[in-house]
């Protein structure tokens, strides 16, 4: 009986220890599951924050202002605008950007470059470190050319840039 | 007991490592704000004003700009403000425009160029000087009075019968205007 015993333990001992083992490595399984699937959330919502963030600091670091705009012709309109952002726009989405010209109550969108009028373009004219790009504190000059003779009026111009931030400017002509 | 301890420690670093994110962006953020302030108050510090245009000749123009604001501008920034003149040329009938850069040391055809500078109505500054005639460095501090003479080219000679105005526009955008005859 006692040999019976003896060896019932031995028998239970090893049957619980294999469990035992058994069962902590499920754990520690799907614990490291858990956490895997865990943190790959946690830096997928860490990495959109992120991108949220430094597109939100980039808009808000970007901002343009028309500080002159009048006629010298009958037919071209000069604008001046200047970077009064913190950030720099690279030149090939200057072209992106979106322009509004027209009389105080008709305004329309003018399509950059192009044949036909009207047509907008730009040139840097104070590009200090003649990088091509259009750095904060310089300053771009764009040319409208309208198909018409300008009128007398109130004339309004609306300059959106790529990241949707616009700047209005109007001027009059009482020729 | 092992088990309890590991899980322990993993949800310890899972909320390690959310606390160290939270305050890295918290910190990014912070410093993003402080320099958009120090950009906001840099631009409603700024102000400058024109105390008189006065055409010399139909192709030379003086004027007086006061530094207004109540923060300075280095010399080395000069290159990038901006000086528009409306005014009708000779032999046409309607204004224009013309953009004049700055040229201290008259390179070019046309420019504008300071030639003194003046503290409370006497000549000289003694705050960050301007080392004229280069002005290569000092800065425009507040109070200061820059003389500048404004060049044009034959081509953009103005007709002074009519009227002209000087347009002024510092780094960050800041702009003032005025007018003038000449005497």
């Amino acid at each position: 009986m006692i040999t019976v015993c003896v060896g019932g333990n031995d028998a239970v001992v090893s049957t619980s220890f294999i469990s035992e083992a058994i069962i902590m490595i499920a754990a520690i399984v799907a614990t490291s599951v858990f956490a895997t699937t865990f943190m790959s959330g946690l830096y997928a919502v860490s990495d959109a924050n992120k991108f949220a963030i430094s597109r939100m600091e980039h808009e808000l670091k970007t901002e343009v202002k028309i500080i002159f705009a009048a006629p010298v012709s009958e037919t071209v309109i000069k604008v001046w605008l200047k970077n009064v952002g913190q950030s720099d726009i690279p030149s090939e989405l200057i072209g992106l950007s979106e322009l509004f010209f027209g009389s105080k109550t008709s305004f329309q969108h003018i399509p950059y470059g192009g044949v036909s009028l009207p047509r907008w373009y730009y040139e840097f004219v104070n590009d200090v470190d003649d990088d091509g790009r259009w750095d904060p504190s310089e300053t771009i000059e764009i040319t409208i050319e309208w198909p018409y003779s300008l009128q007398k009026g109130d004339y309004f111009i609306r300059f959106a840039i790529y990241t949707g931030k616009y700047t209005d400017f109007m001027f009059s002509i009482s020729r | 007991m092992l088990i309890t301890a590991s899980t322990l420690t993993i949800i310890i670093m899972l909320i390690f490592t959310q606390c160290t994110y939270i305050i890295q962006t918290g910190i990014g953020i912070y410093y993003e704000g402080l320099e958009a302030l120090r950009h906001r108050i840099s631009l409603e510090s700024t102000a400058i004003e024109i105390i008189n245009v006065t055409p010399q000749s139909n192709t030379t123009i003086y004027a007086r700009i006061k530094n207004t604001g109540s923060c300075s501008i280095p010399v080395i920034q000069f290159n990038k403000m901006e000086i528009f003149v409306i005014g009708t040329l000779v032999n046409y009938t309607y204004p224009t425009v013309i953009r004049v850069p700055f040229d201290q040391s008259s390179i070019r055809e046309e420019g504008w160029r300071v030639v003194s500078v003046y503290t409370n109505g006497v000549i000289g500054d003694v705050l960050n000087p301007i080392d004229l005639p280069s002005a290569l460095s000092g800065k425009w501090d507040p109070l200061e009075e820059l003389v500048i003479i404004i060049t044009l080219s034959n081509k953009h000679a103005l007709n002074l019968t009519h009227p002209i105005s000087v347009v002024f526009v510092a780094p960050n955008g800041v702009s003032t205007v005025e007018g003038g005859v000449q005497n």
